[in-house]
């Protein structure tokens, strides 16, 4: 029997959110991430034949995520964001959402907490961010985590738990400063 | 998580008002989309149809004329993929061009290339119908954006989009500006019937000026023709080039004057192929490069039984 390949258009439905919310946490420039999103999926285009079915589609795509990050981060790593610095007029965090779809109020804390995370997330080193990412945005399983990253389960665990540490310093230097500021 | 230390209360907080934050807005959705239909499009083609393909689907609209809501769609439709053929017929009234023809440009395009010529061989009929689609999409982009994250939220659009009767030109337009150009067709296409156009809910778009696929063409013999033809490409997708055959038979009986007999006879050389009948391919293709010489599908057709391109 064999086994029905997944259409493309379906996959892209699917998984283009995925894939746009990766790009974007995961470093590449907010110029860039139309790019390479697009990238990504003329690639899955390309290789849907190869997918087996085996895998879950969302890690075989994550693999294919991060090459084309990787790529794109040798030229165009997004610029630290500092908060309340240039970032906070950073025309493409406005379009986070629908407008329609939530308050005005809503829409300026979630705006923030995203340019805030994405500051943090800056801070870490690549490979923790990638499966910080997934596990704590993602909310994917170690397991899951390992095949997407191509990696065995114990490191997994042990980046994710340097992750988790680096994350949480950041998030307290962060706002520590922020009450520096307001004061 | 569990058996891992897990996160400071604090990172919890940012984390949670952060998660939506990243997903994509219905202007990047329907950006990114319009992109990478185009590249696709390309992709498929050989660069020269591709090109000559978009410069008709930009012509197209103001040629189309029509009525004048039409209007609506010229944004849409510019962004329009890879549209017909200038070859084709009916090719100055390929207003309707826009998504809908990118569909059928990347959707039959990886083994048929019906693609390129097909909105152009479009009857009036149907470019009536298209405009309409592409005109709702260009009106209702909320909905399209609805549609894909849930359709069960957006009763009327996505509701139609996936009752949609009509193959592949439908299926993308309803689902609205986020659909991509179908890139294989669903599994089973049905067939269009008549009358199942006109059931189609016109009335959700409030644009009474599209008379849903009821033109004097006779667009819903030609969305039939469409779909059939998409069966056929599903076949030739699936390596079934017997059902392939059959299906162009089917085709060549219930459509004797089909205005996609241009794209079928070309099908039918990539079924021959397929099944390993080059002689009767290269017979064929002989015939078809004589009474279609300027095709855009003749370069395909020349190297049909060439090793497959292990990508389009």
């Amino acid at each position: 029997v064999a086994i029905e390949q997944p259409r493309f258009e379906e996959v892209y439905v699917e998984h283009f959110p995925f894939a746009w919310r990766s790009v974007r946490r995961l470093g590449v420039d907010p110029s860039a991430v139309d790019d390479a999103v697009q990238e990504i999926f003329l690639v899955v285009h390309r290789r849907l034949a190869e997918f087996e079915a085996r895998a879950s589609m969302k890690t075989w795509l994550f693999g294919i995520v991060l090459r084309v990050v990787r790529q794109h981060r040798r030229t165009l790593r997004r610029k630290p964001a500092q908060l309340g610095g240039a970032a906070a007029m950073d025309p493409d965090v406005d379009q986070v959402r629908d407008a329609a779809e939530r308050g005005p109020h809503e829409r300026v804390a979630e705006r923030e907490a995203v340019r805030t995370l994405h500051a943090i997330l800056d801070e870490l080193d690549d490979d923790k961010r990638e499966v910080f990412v997934l596990a704590e945005l993602e909310q994917m399983t170690v397991p899951e985590i390992a095949e997407a990253v191509e990696t065995n389960v114990n490191t997994v665990y042990s980046r994710l738990r340097a992750a988790r540490r680096d994350f949480d310093q950041a998030v307290a230097r962060h706002r520590a400063r922020d009450q520096w500021r307001e004061r | 998580m569990k058996g891992l230390q897990g996160l400071s209360r604090e990172s919890r907080a940012l984390i949670d008002a952060a998660r939506d934050g990243d997903d994509p807005s219905a202007s990047d959705r329907k950006r990114v989309r319009t992109a990478l239909a185009r590249k696709l499009a390309v992709g498929v083609a050989a660069g020269a149809v591709a090109a000559t393909a978009t410069h008709a689907a930009a012509g197209g609209v103001a040629a189309g004329g029509g009525a004048a809501a039409g209007t609506a769609a010229t944004g849409t439709a510019a962004a329009g993929v890879a549209a017909a053929s200038a070859g084709a017929a009916g090719g100055a009234a390929v207003g309707s061009a826009s998504i809908a023809a990118g569909a059928v440009a990347t959707g039959l395009g990886a083994k048929l290339l019906v693609s390129v010529a097909l909105v152009g061989a479009l009857g009036a009929g149907t470019v009536g119908y298209a405009r309409h689609e592409a005109a709702k999409r260009a009106s209702v982009d909320t909905h399209a954006v609805v549609a894909d994250r849930a359709p069960a939220r957006s009763a009327p659009v996505a509701s139609m989009a996936k009752s949609s009767p009509v193959a592949p030109v439908v299926t993308s337009a309803g689902q609205g500006t986020d659909s991509l150009p179908a890139i294989t067709p669903p599994p089973a296409p049905p067939r269009m019937q008549g009358g199942e156009i006109a059931a189609h809910p016109t009335a959700s778009t409030g644009s009474p000026a599209f008379p849903a696929g009821r033109g004097p063409g006779g667009g819903v013999t030609l969305d039939a023709e469409l779909a059939l033809l998409q069966e056929v490409h599903g076949a030739l997708q699936a390596h079934d080039g017997g059902r392939a055959l059959r299906l162009l038979d089917e085709h060549s009986r219930r459509f004797p004057n089909g205005a996609l007999a241009e794209e079928s006879e070309a099908a039918r050389v990539f079924a021959l192929c397929e099944l390993g009948r080059a002689d009767e391919a290269r017979d064929v293709a002989g015939r078809f490069l004589r009474e279609h010489p300027r095709s855009p599908l003749a370069p395909r057709v020349t190297r049909a039984c060439d090793a497959e391109p292990s990508t389009f």
